[in-house]
């Protein structure tokens, strides 16, 4: 069968998907009862609830027409995402100031219109600027060196 | 003269020398980084949130509301320049204001634009002292129940009111009441939906899901859109000072504006975005003649910022008074008072009256900078539009890192940070507005709190919802605005908007 709606039938599922593993996961909470709610009851009922919503969106959606889903560009997406990944890595070991200009660096590549010479200044400004404004200025407790 | 004396003891808060300056810091960067194509007031105060954490609870709130006011004129800036609208509500301001600044009379419509907020923001300052003390007795009356049922209303209030799919929009509500139940139940100590992870067990990161979802999001979002031609004018800005013509136009489009946003601003979800529109709206009928609006008429700009600006105002009063959150903003302000230590709620405003009065007083000196600073600094805000997008999302991208990691300096925060801007892509790929995902994560423990007391006084039968007056009273106003969206005009006016 063809899905109509692309866009509410694939949000509906992942509403469903997420409220059926809330369900489960809170099987291992007590339930308590109406009066004395125990750990389980509130997300329970929010899980059932999220399960009744994302079925209205995508039951519907297979025989109305609807939306699609825009594309997806996968570039900035995977390298920004990357790039956070990385600096949260490089922060244990190689100090605030070297992470935050790597950062820039690997995040640059999310444009393709970033030169590298342009990045490169950047990324160093920043990580200049960075150093300045919340180690020098804001006084918060930063590693700003890598640790030998 | 309870309410003079209360409003003196505010100023004598707002005008010490640090608050002062905290609150011009607020107003200056709230206008800098909103000016910004591409940031609206929502990823403003996201990114600047840490800055206020060193900071006494009432000094964070005041500059917190000076980012905000800041950078909704910002975004106002960005629309008639360049029309972009730096969020929904500056939607409206780009239909006459971008004309004008097509016509060289970009001055004037700036111009207007500040004086006419001033003028809104200075009544709905007075709106927000008056009121609050009001709702605040109320609110201490109500019984668990009855709190129950206000924030049902209050969600599905932002939930209507919202743009795009009502289903959608519930959806993320509930996704984001389940995400504020991360962490220890507070009723029996155990953790939930932890995954054994310890950094989870005071809950998620809020600041990490704010700039993930509005944030970071946001920047793949608009990369992916390439580099659009846009034009901005900027040449020939003139004076922006209107002419005597002009204010003579303007000054009744100000004062409707003014009285329709304060009133709507009130609602949950209405705030800005509903006041600015219903204000274009109404000039726009009653204009004589009419056929200026759309071609670059100050009325259109007038009306709608002072709407805009005046609601931006009176939307503190449910997050002050109630501890409810009207829109994301008020959500961002209420997790900085939950991680300042304060629990909103009425009690805020008899237990912690300097945080209370002295944000309301230092909202009208906000508004006074906000006239100072962007009348004779236009040159340099605009000098900002000219920054490209390929050397800004760069800055953004590290200042939401720094951001989330410098509240706990956990790198485990990072983590968070990718997973929260995964999730707010794949939403906002599918449809899905991150705006009350984000009320929904700040009323969830609150919510379930309010429920549990209820029905244990209940015995557990879920009737008293309905057997209290002022619950049933909630529950049937959230069916009525419910309701109001098979109202075919509702309806087209929500396309429109979408």
């Amino acid at each position: 069968m063809r899905i109509r709606a692309q866009s509410d039938f694939w949000c509906g599922l992942l509403f469903a998907a997420i409220g059926v593993a809330t369900v489960v996961l809170a099987r291992e909470y007590r339930m308590g009862t109406a009066a004395r709610m125990g750990p389980g009851y509130f997300p329970t009922l929010l899980g059932y609830l999220l399960v009744v919503l994302g079925l209205t969106l995508s039951l519907p959606s297979l025989l109305r027409d609807g939306e699609s889903i825009p594309r997806m560009h996968l570039r900035p997406v995977v390298v920004i995402l990357l790039s956070i990944v990385v600096f949260g890595l490089l922060l244990v070991r190689f100090g605030f100031a070297l992470s935050v200009f790597v950062l820039v660096l690997l995040g640059a590549l999310a444009d393709p219109e970033l030169r590298l010479r342009e990045a490169a200044v950047l990324a160093l400004f920043l990580a200049a600027f960075s150093v300045a404004v919340f180690y020098g200025l804001l006084g918060l407790p930063l590693e700003l060196w890598p640790k030998i | 003269m309870d309410f003079l004396g209360n409003l003196a003891f505010g100023f004598g808060v707002a005008v010490s020398v640090k608050n002062i300056l905290y609150c011009f810091i607020g107003v200056f960067l709230g206008t800098l980084i909103g000016v910004l194509p591409g940031i609206g007031p929502v990823a403003t105060v996201a990114m600047l949130l840490p800055l206020t954490f060193n900071l006494d609870a009432a000094t964070a709130m005041i500059m917190l509301a000076g980012i905000y006011y800041g950078a909704q004129y910002g975004g106002s800036t960005t629309a008639i320049l360049v029309n972009i609208p730096g969020e929904s509500s500056s939607v409206v301001t780009t239909l006459d204001g971008y004309k004008m600044a097509r016509q060289g009379r970009a001055g004037p419509a700036l111009g207007i634009a500040a004086i006419g907020s001033f003028i809104a923001g200075s009544f709905g300052t007075l709106i927000v002292a008056l009121f609050s003390p009001l709702l605040a007795d109320v609110a201490l009356r109500f019984q668990p129940a009855d709190y129950f049922s206000l924030m049902v209303f209050g969600l599905i209030g932002a939930v209507v009111l919202a743009r795009g799919s009502l289903r959608k929009a519930i959806g993320m509500v509930v996704l984001g009441l389940l995400l504020g139940l991360i962490g220890t139940d507070v009723n029996s100590g155990v953790m939930r939906f932890t995954f054994g992870i310890p950094a989870l067990a005071e809950g998620i990161s809020f600041v990490a899901l704010a700039m993930g979802m509005f944030g970071i999001a946001e920047v793949i979002y608009n990369l992916e859109q390439g580099s659009k031609t846009r034009q901005t004018y900027t040449s020939g800005l003139g004076s922006v000072l209107p002419t005597r013509e002009d204010f003579r136009l303007c000054a009744g489009p100000i004062l409707r504006g003014t009285v329709l946003g304060s009133l709507l601003g009130i609602l949950p979800g209405g705030g800005a975005l509903l006041s600015s529109f219903a204000a274009y709206t109404i000039e726009k009928k009653i204009a004589k003649p009419p056929r200026r609006f759309g071609e670059g008429d100050i009325r259109g700009v007038a009306a709608p910022e002072s709407a805009n600006n005046a609601g931006a105002q009176t939307s503190f009063i449910p997050m002050l008074t109630l501890g409810v959150p009207s829109n994301p903003t008020m959500a961002l302000l209420i997790g900085a008072l939950i991680i300042q230590g304060i629990q909103p709620g009425p009690n805020v405003m008899t237990q912690r009256p300097e945080l209370f009065w002295g944000v309301v007083a230092s909202m009208w000196i906000g508004n006074l900078f906000l006239l100072a600073l962007n009348l004779p600094l236009i040159g340099l805000w605009v000098r900002l539009l000219a920054v490209p997008y390929k050397w800004l999302f760069p800055a953004i991208l590290v200042f939401c890192c720094i951001g989330v990691y410098t509240i706990n300096n956990n790198p485990f925060d990072m983590f968070q940070l990718v997973l929260f801007s995964a999730l707010g892509y794949v939403l906002l790929k599918l449809g899905c507005e991150p705006a009350p995902l984000i009320l929904g994560l700040v009323l969830g423990p609150m919510m379930e709190e309010y429920l549990r007391r209820a029905l244990l006084i209940s015995l557990g039968s879920p009737w008293v919802l309905v057997s209290s007056p002022i619950s049933l009273a909630f529950l049937i106003a959230s069916l009525g605005l419910l309701a109001s969206i098979a109202v075919p005009l509702i309806r087209a006016k929500r396309q429109e908007l979408a």
